[in-house]
């Protein structure tokens, strides 16, 4: 797979498919004018090529004589645009059968179909936005959840690249003093400190990192597994969390035979939560499979829930249970909490738990808190979370070398800060970016953007 | 050949020792290989050029190493990229050994004169006119006319025209290089006050030993290259008063010399004016020979006047009673811009001329040394009409040299570092052998039996290299333990068993062992852009390819790079336009892995 050419004019329907009030057709390119030209008549009678740029103007699209739709046309020209190219974006009204017959006259005069983010390939390859801005364009789009859509407009205003500005100057600052140390050694260059500067800029990048769990989670989502004996209610508790039925509730054990998921949001966190099997040693053969499930969900989760019913003694099965989950990914909690209690000791100092009652409600809000803070806690007070596989990467690679660079002999902790500094110039694609990394990156784009 | 210094040294040697016809033109003979600023050769990026000139074929490092009294290692601690030799000579000895080997060339005759102009025909330079009304006729001639070309030399506000002190300027080249078409540069250097030997309190200077046992460029170190030191010396609050009080008396900061001087050899005023916030500078006190009769004042070149230079001497510890020998002063002359030349430093504008050292624009002996030679088999060759050749940027930093020169050319004198080598791991002064001596024995400067030593000398470190890595030294492999820090070859050497290294060539070892894992990073890295290097732009349509940025296709419009690792060095060109250079050849299917057979243009 190549990238697409961007010489070339190219035009798509940039608003959701379906009908709307209003839908946009976007060109751009060189010929973006003589298409304009070609389809739009202004109300005032002169051409689109003869308008002042950055202006909107009422007209009609035409099909030679045929009256399309009225239109406001919006016209950008080379470099002030989205793309840095010459940019013409039609507002029609927004049927998709208007919104065809635009597009396939906008072809028809030259323009070729765009395929998925070429307008914002441009952008990037005109040097409109750096790389981690383009790709928050795409993750603007695909936000699923308020975390999602915070961090990519945090990436779109440069949030992100700002930071990685500050830890580009650091590594700079440090790269020039050695280079001048080496090559003047009889010129009183003073052979300042790097240590400091370096674990300064580990530090920052430590704090970056630990944010990236956090990040993963608002863009994929978490997964939170209910895990627990059978009847402890651990379905009750979900629909509590949900606020409605989900479910199958039922006093035989064994109710909920494999799983449910059932997606919820917690601070704007996208969560699926699963309901397993409840687990006992059992001998019912279609339970077993389930509780063998049941275990392995909870330890593919993000975070489990060990449910416990708090008003009767906890038998070896569940202390068994408590020491087949992983600590740092478990929460416990007594269910019940509405009845008297039957137990106030783990036999686990590693487990604290929480006492909830799917009936009043007690502890819920609390519960919520602390699963918020188990999955993006690690983020601390940073408000800027790392979302981004390929950036936590270079990150990593980056803090490797900045690493090596502490101890190395001068000449080859220069050269390692010269590959920190280009790993860390190809999160903002500023410097040598591999093609394969920008097909990867434009190739996740929805057409039109 | 014109001029007799570093480059024109180089150059009259490897056209004589290719068998040419040379006739060395300069005004008067005892002046060849004189030092006119440091008695000194090497130093950091400097070094390797000595060391790669001499797997050439060059001679420097032999001059060099032949009349030293003090060779040290810069850089020791600071890792094997940048370690760089500095051997301090016996000045008037330099020049005789100098002369003697121009004169012991064969071929060469030394005619003593001033050019006038030079001669054309069809287009093509056909030697030069002198002075005198003589006419010498040849199909190449080579400028290396350092700092002559218009000299003017500054004392304080006084002027005179002269190339170097006390001798008169090239006054008629200039002319007759720019009706050849070529446009010139006006660049200005400094160089510090000599002063006379026993007026210095040695007693209270800081001693700075040579290195013992001796280094040098050819492994073969003169008897006499630890026996004398260097001293280290300071400026005083007092001395930066004093320049502060008198600035308007440098001609440097009134605006009356108009040539750009380098940044990185920057004038003593410059450093007091530029850093106020440093109370002292040190200096360098360098003799010029093992009975010194002058010392001279490594960083404390000045255009001030001479009676306030007597003053300033006298503010520096040891210097109290010090007797200025020859004042310090600053020399303006005219360079003709590189980007005229092609990388095998021939003239776009008039084939034929070649040139070398301070009339290209570049500083000090070692890059003179460097374009010398190569002007000088290049117009050899091109007398026996053959076709050029050069050095490329990946293959040392000869080729770094030449390449920064005429593609990216230049707004102040130049000099080599090691910062400006991208390859400066694998572009050791160690190693300058095993990369350029069978580059140097196809150019015909190197003999098969010296070709045949140096390479039985890489195989054996190779060699011992790989035992090492089989080797067990108490269990442990002895690989590991040689790149264990502050274990040296050397002090492992009656562990290994039979070793019949020398001392550099288990140093060698040491260095291939111990930094094994980024000396092959470095070699991933040189392969990756060697792709891009390679890249042919060929007859692209540039105004055709979109995502470039308006200002990179007007660079691109305007340079016109052959490759797209040279578009990626043209000024003005972004990433993002070698980004969108890539993609479009990628498109095209254009991208071609043979290096391109380029003689520059």
């Amino acid at each position: 797979m190549a990238l697409p050419p961007t010489g070339d004019t190219i035009a798509a329907i940039s608003t959701a498919p379906g009908t709307g009030a209003v839908g946009i057709v976007r060109i751009s390119g060189p010929s973006s004018l003589e298409v304009a030209d070609a389809l739009f008549v202004p109300a005032g009678g002169a051409k689109p090529s003869g308008l002042p740029a950055n202006r909107a103007t009422f007209g009609r699209i035409v099909n030679g004589a045929t009256l399309v739709d009225e239109a406001i046309m919006l016209n950008f020209r080379a470099p002030r645009s989205y793309t840095g190219q010459d940019v013409i974006e039609l507002q029609t009204h927004g049927g998709p059968a208007v919104l065809r017959q635009v597009l396939e006259l906008a072809v028809s005069h030259g323009a070729r179909l765009a395929g998925p983010g070429e307008f914002t390939l441009r952008a990037y390859l005109n040097g409109r936005i750096d790389l981690v801005q383009a790709e928050s364009v795409l993750g603007l789009v695909n936000a699923q959840s308020e975390a999602a859509r915070r961090q990519a407009a945090f990436g779109l205003s440069r949030e992100l690249s700002r930071q990685l500005d500050d830890i580009q100057t650091a590594l700079t600052r440090v790269y020039g003093n050695i280079q001048a140390v080496v090559d003047y050694p009889e010129e009183g260059v003073e052979d300042s400190d790097r240590i400091a500067p370096l674990e300064e800029v580990i530090g920052r990048i430590d704090a970056l990192l630990a944010t990236a769990r956090a990040g993963s989670i608002a863009v994929d989502g978490a997964r939170l597994a209910l895990v627990g004996p059978p009847n402890a209610g651990k379905s009750s508790l979900l629909n509590a969390l949900l606020g409605y039925e989900r479910s199958l509730v039922s006093d035989i054990p064994g109710t909920t035979r494999d799983y449910l998921e059932a997606p919820m949001n917690i601070d704007g966190v996208p969560i699926t939560a699963i309901d397993t099997a409840g687990i006992r040693e059992t001998g019912d053969q279609i339970e077993a499979s389930g509780v063998e499930r049941a275990l392995q969900l909870a330890a593919d989760a993000h975070l489990a829930l060990c449910l416990l019913d708090g008003s009767v003694e906890l038998s070896a099965e569940e202390h068994e249970l408590l020491s087949s989950l992983d600590p740092s990914r478990t929460l416990v909690l007594a269910s019940k909490s509405d009845l008297p209690h039957a137990w106030s000791e783990l036999g686990n100092g590693n487990l604290t738990y929480l006492r909830v009652s799917a009936v009043t409600g007690d502890g819920l809000e609390q519960l919520r808190s602390q699963i918020s803070e188990r999955l993006t806690g690690d983020a601390g007070s940073s408000e800027l979370w790392v979302t981004n596989e390929r950036h936590a990467r270079a990150l990593e690679r980056t803090r490797e070398l900045a690493g090596q660079a502490l101890r190395a002999p001068d000449d080859l902790a220069a050269l390692d800060l010269e590959e920190a500094l280009r790993t860390l110039a190809s999160i903002t694609g500023r410097e040598g970016i591999a093609e394969e990394t920008l097909e990867h990156i434009f190739a996740n784009f929805c057409v039109g953007k | 050949m014109v001029g007799g210094g570093h480059a024109g040294i180089e150059a009259v040697h490897a056209a004589g020792r290719l068998g040419a016809k040379v006739a060395l033109v300069l005004p008067n003979p005892d002046k060849i290989g004189v030092m006119p600023c440091n008695p000194a050769i090497g130093g950091p990026g400097k070094s390797q050029l000595v060391f790669e000139l001499g797997a050439l074929g060059g001679v420097m490092g032999k001059l060099a190493d032949s009349t030293a009294i003090h060779a040290r290692t810069l850089n020791a601690s600071k890792g094997p990229a940048v370690q760089s030799l500095r051997v301090q000579n016996e000045r008037d000895g330099y020049a005789a050994a100098a002369r003697e080997l121009v004169e012991s060339t064969p071929g060469v005759e030394i005619v003593r004169g001033e050019v006038a102009a030079l001669l054309t025909e069809d287009g093509r330079v056909s030697g030069c006119a002198l002075t005198d009304g003589s006419e010498l006729l040849s199909p190449s001639v080579v400028l290396c006319t350092g700092t002559f070309l218009a000299g003017v030399v500054w004392y304080g506000k006084m002027q005179r025209a002269a190339g170097r002190q006390g001798e008169p300027p090239a006054r008629h080249l200039s002319k007759s290089l720019r009706e050849t078409g070529h446009d010139l540069l006006r660049f200005k250097t400094g160089t510090p006050p000599r002063i006379r030997a026993d007026s210095v309190d040695f007693d209270v200077l800081q001693v700075v030993p040579a290195d013992n046992p001796a280094r040098s460029f050819t492994g073969n170190p003169s008897p006499r290259a630890t026996e004398s030191p260097t001293w280290l010396t300071h400026t005083t609050p007092h001395t930066h008063e004093l320049i502060e009080a008198n600035l308007n008396e440098s001609p440097m900061f009134s605006g009356d010399i108009e040539g750009s001087g380098p940044r990185y050899c920057p004038s003593i005023e410059d450093k007091v004016v530029r850093f106020r916030d440093k109370d002292r500078h040190l200096l360098f006190v360098e003799p010029d020979g093992v009975q010194t009769s002058e010392v001279y004042l490594q960083g404390f070149s000045s255009s001030l006047p001479p009676i306030l230079q007597d003053d300033m001497i006298h503010t520096l510890p040891g210097f109290e009673r010090a007797v200025i020998q020859r004042y310090a002063y600053a020399v303006e002359y005219d360079a003709l811009d590189p980007t005229q030349l092609s990388v095998t430093l021939m003239s776009k504008r008039l084939p034929g001329l070649f040139s070398a050292g301070q009339i290209n624009g570049t500083s000090g002996y070692e890059e003179a040394a460097a374009q010398g030679l190569i002007a000088g088999v290049n117009a050899a060759r091109w007398a026996a009409g053959e076709e050029p050749v050069y050095i490329r940027r990946d293959q040392g930093y000869l080729g770094v040299l030449l390449d920064d020169l005429v593609r990216w050319g230049i707004d102040e004198p130049y000099r080599m570092l090691t910062s400006r080598n991208e390859h400066r791991l694998l572009h050791r002064q160690d190693n300058a052998g095993e990369r350029l001596a069978a580059v140097g024995h196809s150019w015909g400067l190197v003999d098969d039996e010296r070709l045949a030593r140096q390479e039985a000398s890489s195989r054996a470190v190779h060699g011992e290299v790989e035992r090492l890595q089989g080797l067990r030294l108490q269990g442990e492999l002895a690989s590991k333990v040689l790149a264990r820090p502050g274990n040296s070859y050397e002090s492992l050497r009656p562990l290994l068993g039979e070793s019949s290294l020398s001392r550099e060539e288990g140093e060698r070892v040491e260095i291939l062992v111990k930094y094994a894992s980024y000396i092959e990073r470095s070699r991933r890295e040189l392969q990756s852009r060697a792709e891009y290097e390679e890249a042919a732009l060929g007859e692209l349509d540039i105004n055709s390819i979109s995502g470039l940025s308006n200002e990179g296709r007007e660079a691109l419009l305007r340079e016109r790079p052959l490759t797209l690792g040279a578009a990626q060095r043209t000024r003005g060109v972004r990433d993002s336009d070698v980004t969108a250079l890539l993609v479009h050849l990628r498109r095209k299917r254009t991208v071609s892995r043979e290096t391109v057979a380029a003689a520059g243009d």
